[in-house]
């Protein structure tokens, strides 16, 4: 185990950390619409440097743990379905985003479309749970609010991914 | 911010849009279910909203009216009542909508068959 090893393994227990946190200050205040199901998604923050910073695999290992330790502490087991629905297809899109990066799309168009896919995964989920199609009519608003989260999320990682940058990479 | 962001948040955004247009002019399950026209405070007819037909309701006393099934909207065409409200009313399509002749006693009404599954649902 070298340098960076030890250095990737530390930042990655910090993250998930840091996610864990996130998802109850999120869970101390009401988001101000009366629409439910709405979340600003601070976790998202994470996967999201967790993608840029390690890669994929990395970041769908911190989802799966920060999901499971806040299910089991907080939320229940109910929202654990729902909450990997949407991580898992929110790092997916993420992931596909950050690959055209050359092509000029950043940070923000990845965490839009990670916020997007998240909802829809969400909804996947709830359908699946339900066993009905109704939920689908929620679609246009659950879109609208992750373009909407998402750029909020995607700014903000967007100055915390090259500050982490220079103490994961100081040599690029 | 880039501007291919831009761009992304603007294609999410119209895909929203459109979809939201799309849903409003599919009726659901939900939406409705079945018309139900009235005459003479009876039941004439029960008609699912999925049908594509015309009905003609008449009387002895000459009063006629028109009532046309289509797209999951029941809209009344033609009717020989003087004050042709309800051929100016809006179609009917949602659970509770209707569609009334109070000259010529005609009654149409939407009502939903089956019980709207979102409701009931809770953590």
């Amino acid at each position: 185990m070298n340098h960076q090893d030890i250095k990737r393994m530390t930042l990655s227990a910090i993250l998930t950390a840091g996610a864990i946190t996130l998802h109850f200050v999120e869970g101390l205040f009401a988001m101000p619409v009366a629409i439910p199901g709405i979340k600003i998604g601070l976790p998202n923050i994470v996967s999201l440097v967790a993608l840029y910073l390690f890669g994929p695999l990395e970041a769908l290992a911190i989802l799966i743990l920060r999901v499971f330790m806040t299910s089991f502490l907080y939320s229940g087991f109910s929202s654990l379905i729902f909450s990997l629905a949407g991580g898992i297809l929110s790092i997916a899109a993420m992931y596909a985003v950050r690959k055209l990066s050359e092509k000029g799309f950043g940070i923000v168009s990845a965490s839009v479309a990670g916020g997007v896919f998240h909802n829809i995964g969400q909804i996947l989920a709830a359908a699946a749970v339900l066993r009905t199609s109704s939920v689908f009519y929620y679609l246009p608003v659950l879109i609208v609010s992750g373009v909407v989260t998402g750029a909020i999320t995607g700014i903000v990682s967007g100055s915390i991914i090259p500050r982490l940058n220079r103490i994961y990479n100081p040599d690029k | 911010m880039k501007k291919k962001d831009f761009v992304v948040i603007l294609i999410f955004l119209a895909v929203a849009v459109i979809l939201w247009i799309l849903m409003n002019k599919i009726p659901g399950d939900t939406a409705g279910g079945e018309v139900v026209i009235y005459k003479n405070r009876e039941e004439f007819a029960v008609i699912p909203l999925t049908d594509e037909r015309t009905i003609v309701v008449e009387d002895k006393g000459g009063n006629r009216n028109v009532i046309r099934i289509e797209d999951g909207k029941v809209r009344m065409i033609e009717a020989n009542c003087p004050d042709q409200v309800c051929v100016n009313t809006r179609p009917a399509q949602a659970d509770g909508q209707s569609i009334i002749c109070l000259p010529n006693r005609v009654a149409v009404e939407v009502r939903s068959t089956g019980k709207n599954e979102i409701d009931g649902v809770s953590e």
